[in-house]
């Protein structure tokens, strides 16, 4: 059993467990002085072997802290969970893209499908508008057809008169 | 296996968020997992080893305090690793001017940071136990059997993860754990007269 724990301190100091198996052994050398001497020692020769150096906690180093530390306030602060309706709205957004995409891309469709529906449809379309200026213009040269009896001089004008054609 | 540096980092967020929550004893875990890490860190600018082990507690307890506004924007020991260095850099510039109450912020500790006044001093005693602590252990892995001491340096002087161990050596994984641990062992058997 002890050879195991050593063997998985090894792995551990190399981040070679996962976070499951990390969690259990920080949880069993907490409980344990002698894992605790054994990390101590492992870390040492680790730091030895790189730097030239070697220091390392001693062994009350958590005692101290937790000590330390009972006399702080403890935390409180509520667990921050991803909010549920926020994965609605992200749902309802990607759903409204969708539906956009697949009326734009059916309409393309059908007028790639029917090209000469569309033409009659500008035909049409362009007739209606034919039909609206004709009778702007006719409306205008009938207002304009009085000038030559409003002024009581009949056959000349006194200034030329220029008609504005706007829009309305 | 590769290294699932990933890992670490999701067990940091659990603990730090169970400390958040009110667990206590999740911080002790934390404090078990890099208190080594932590302790050599500071070492490495506070050099009187019982100065240093004072200077990594008084670093636990600034993260424990700052925890509260910890979002987890960086990994948790990149965070822990610039107040530990923040707190030694305050140390030793507190103890060099004892009577200014004057207290360097992040900007002028990174400014500072070469600064020849703020290096600490080797103790003799201190030095001659390094050192020997190094010789026992420079000896011990050239004792160790060929295959043990290739693994065991290239995991720690090349860095290389276990995979690439296992890829170098042409063995599997699992000889590599087995290597690299039983490497560890022998060595730590050969400090047991000096330390144990």
């Amino acid at each position: 059993m002890k050879q195991l724990d050593n063997e998985k301190l090894s792995l551990f100091l190399d981040n070679q467990l996962d976070s499951e198996q990390s969690l259990h052994l920080l949880k069993a050398i907490n409980k344990d002085p002698a894992l605790q001497t054994k990390l101590q020692r492992y870390s040492l020769i680790s730091q030895a072997i790189k730097n030239d150096a070697s220091q390392v906690a001693s062994s009350n180093f958590v005692a101290s802290i937790r000590e330390e530390i009972r006399n702080e306030p403890t935390y409180l602060i509520p667990s921050r969970k991803a909010p549920a309706n926020w994965k609605k709205t992200a749902w309802a957004a990607a759903a409204s893209v969708l539906l956009g995409v697949s009326v734009v891309t059916f309409m393309t469709a059908r007028e790639q499908a029917q090209p000469f529906g569309s033409i009659q449809t500008l035909a049409q379309t362009n007739k209606h508008y034919r039909t609206a200026d004709n009778t702007r213009f006719n409306e205008y040269l009938q207002d304009h057809d009085n000038v030559w009896y409003v002024n009581n001089a009949t056959g000349s004008q006194p200034y030329a008169r220029v008609a504005g054609y706007s829009d309305r | 296996m590769s290294e699932p540096f990933n890992v670490s980092e999701d067990l940091d967020q659990g603990l730090v968020r169970r400390v958040q929550q009110g667990d206590k004893a999740a911080f002790d875990l934390l404090v078990i997992k890099y208190q080594h890490k932590i302790v050599h860190l500071v070492n490495r600018y506070v050099k009187d080893p019982s100065e240093a082990q004072d200077v990594a507690q008084d670093t636990f307890i600034k993260a424990y305090r700052a925890l509260g506004d910890f979002r987890g924007e960086s990994a948790f020991y990149t965070w822990l690793y610039r107040i530990a260095i923040n707190t030694a850099k305050n140390y030793l510039l507190s103890r060099s001017r004892r009577h200014s109450e004057y207290e360097i912020d992040v900007q002028d500790a990174e400014q500072v940071e070469n600064a020849p006044q703020l290096k600490d001093m080797d103790t003799p005693e201190n030095m001659l136990m390094n050192e020997q602590i190094v010789e026992v252990i420079r000896s011990a892995i050239e004792k160790l059997p060929e295959e043990m001491r290739i693994a065991i340096t290239l995991r720690e002087f090349e860095g290389m993860s276990y995979e690439e161990i296992a890829e170098a050596m042409d063995c599997p994984i699992g000889t590599v754990r087995s290597r690299i641990f039983r490497a560890r062992e022998a060595i730590d058997a050969k400090l047991d007269p000096l330390i144990g």
